[in-house]
């Protein structure tokens, strides 16, 4: 669309009246060209970037949903059958709350949802954030005395639609890596909370409190995978989502303590 | 040493890559790879994180012969010190590229010419100044997306460049070789490739706006072979009685303008011959500069390399 205002722009530039242009005004206008094609092109490949980006995060949502969740809902089942009388633990209140319906259900909505937010990312450049731009390029064009500063104005801009497609790539980015780290951590638990149940069977007096805290660490971590797993990279009106800078930030924190804790 | 093989069934999970970063990575899709080179010794983690891969992705290979496995990648940087041969069809200037798009509208009069011959005329100058005098705006048009496309690849140093593709490449070999061999006994940039052709001109090149393609401009030229006036039997012309009961007339010049727009696009490419010969000059041109370096690049490496090949 932008680019699209640009060539309308250029055109309005481009009433030369003599049959032949000279041959600096063909170097300019060669300039020009270069500079508008190198602008769709450089839009193209950020969106691009940004859509692959995007596939992986769903990629890697789906891998936990298909592959990891089933092995948490088995072992969850199997925790349910030792009557944990644990509740006056403070740390507890996650193991308390929980409720594998809800968490379940909400990250299988995520897999019914398409596999990229490709009209998002769309809406983001040309409805949400970059709107003002489209209005300053007009100006701009407008403005604009040559072709060749035309031109320029629409690299600019596509410069500015380049760095929201950025932002989009480096979230993205983030919240994949966040995902497969959690991944990680919790197929790890998942296994050793097998192992404990395996070990000492349904009697809750055959538990340690070491042992406990490895089943309460499980549900803690598939409560945690929940919140990331529905971690959008841009919210439905097409804007980067704010919301979720802060849950990405409170997961990552949150990975550092368990490693932590494990490493310990 | 065994290989390491990790089938379709890998679904992004990423498990293998957080648990064991020396001997996976990410692939552009999300997927695990298994980084060049890397061979499984006896390693636990390794061991864990393959039988709790969740979908089974990962199994080990055969035994690998490492003097073997290092002979291949020294084969395979021997064939790119041959460095990039430039063809023809490499750089075609296809019929994607040669699509005249429409001219800017020149459209019809209202009805205010007193005779065929002046509405006629009036539609001639019109189609002159808004459509004959764009030819050589619409023959750069057509030229510079094959130029951006097609040729700036070969004049460019960023992640499009044909350079930095095949560096790509090489630094891949080179870090195959670099794990087989060892990272600790190898210099820190060993698998780094930076190899371009000499920066300052193509930079030049490009401030100017010069990289190639103006003189292409008349290079189809010379296929155009008509003037203004032949397009005057398709400049059509109309009458009507005017509220007064007078005739009036007016142009359409459409025909005329759709008319130039073909013949155009049969001069760009009736010249797609000569545009391809001139950019295969050129191209080749910074190529052979390129290939040049590569070569010397290539003999640095694989000097370092023979200690440990004996």
């Amino acid at each position: 669309m932008l680019i699209e205002l640009a060539l309308v722009g250029t055109l309005a530039y481009s009433a030369d009246k003599s049959n032949k242009m000279d041959e600096q005004a063909l170097a300019k206008r060669s300039k020009a060209y270069t500079r508008e094609a190198e602008a769709r092109e450089l839009v193209y490949r950020k969106r691009n970037a940004a859509d692959k980006k995007m596939q992986i995060v769903a990629k890697r949502k789906r891998a936990v949903i298909e592959s990891t969740l089933p092995k948490f809902i088995e072992v969850y089942q199997k925790i349910q059958k030792i009557d944990l009388n644990i509740s006056d633990k403070n740390d507890l209140v996650v193991y308390n709350n929980f409720n594998l319906c809800n968490t379940v259900k909400s990250m299988e909505t995520v897999i019914k949802q398409p596999l990229t937010d490709k009209q998002l990312i769309t809406e983001v450049i040309f409805k949400g954030i970059t709107g003002y731009m489209i209005a300053d390029s007009k100006r701009n064009l407008s403005a604009a005395k040559s072709q060749l500063s035309a031109a320029n104005v629409v690299y600019s801009q596509a410069q500015s639609v380049a760095e929201v497609y950025d932002a989009i790539i480096g979230r993205s980015e983030r919240i994949s890596n966040l995902i497969m780290r959690m991944n990680a951590l919790f197929l790890g638990s998942i296994s050793e909370t097998e192992k404990v149940i395996s070990k000492n069977g349904t009697d809750v007096r055959a538990y340690t409190e070491h042992d406990k805290g490895i089943l309460m660490t499980c549900v803690n971590i598939a409560a945690a995978m929940s919140d990331i797993i529905n971690i959008p990279v841009l919210d439905e009106n097409g804007e980067l989502c704010r919301s979720a800078v802060e849950m990405i930030q409170t997961g990552e924190i949150y990975l550092e303590q368990m490693n932590e804790m494990i490493n310990q | 040493m065994k290989q390491i093989i990790i089938n379709e069934k890998c679904n992004g999970c990423g498990m293998c890559v957080v648990k064991c970063p020396n001997y996976f990575e990410s692939n552009d899709d999300g997927n695990a790879q298994v980084i060049k080179g890397v061979l499984a010794g006896n390693d636990a983690v390794l061991n864990t994180v393959i039988s709790e891969c969740p979908v089974k992705a990962i199994s080990f290979g055969g035994e690998v012969n490492i003097k073997q496995s290092l002979q291949e990648e020294v084969n395979k940087l021997k064939a790119f010190a041959n460095g990039l041969n430039v063809k023809r069809e490499d750089i075609a200037f296809t019929d994607a590229y040669c699509t005249v798009t429409t001219f800017p509208y020149v459209g019809s009069s209202s009805y205010e010419y007193s005779s065929s011959s002046s509405a006629e005329r009036a539609g001639l100058s019109k189609f002159r100044d808004r459509a004959y005098s764009q030819i050589d705006s619409k023959i750069l048009d057509v030229i510079t997306s094959y130029r951006v496309n097609i040729i700036k690849p070969y004049y460019s140093t960023d992640e499009k460049s044909v350079y930095t593709q095949l560096n790509k490449k090489i630094s891949d070999v080179l870090t195959a070789v670099s794990n087989l061999i060892g990272k600790n006994k190898l210099p820190s940039d060993f698998c780094n490739v930076d190899v371009y052709p000499e920066r300052d001109t193509v930079w030049k090149m490009l401030e100017k706006g010069e990289i190639i393609g103006e003189n292409f401009v008349s290079i189809v030229r010379r296929e155009f072979k008509y003037s203004a006036s032949d397009y005057q039997t398709y400049i059509d012309w109309d009458d009507m009685e005017d509220y007064r009961g007078k005739d009036k007339y007016c142009y359409r010049a459409q025909e005329a303008v759709e008319e130039l727009r073909k013949d155009v696009q049969s001069a760009v490419r009736w010249a797609r011959s000569d545009i391809e010969e001139n950019s295969l000059g050129y191209v080749n041109g910074i190529v052979n500069d390129y290939n040049r370096k590569l070569k010397t690049f290539l003999d640095k490496k694989l000097s370092i390399i023979a200690k440990f090949v004996v």
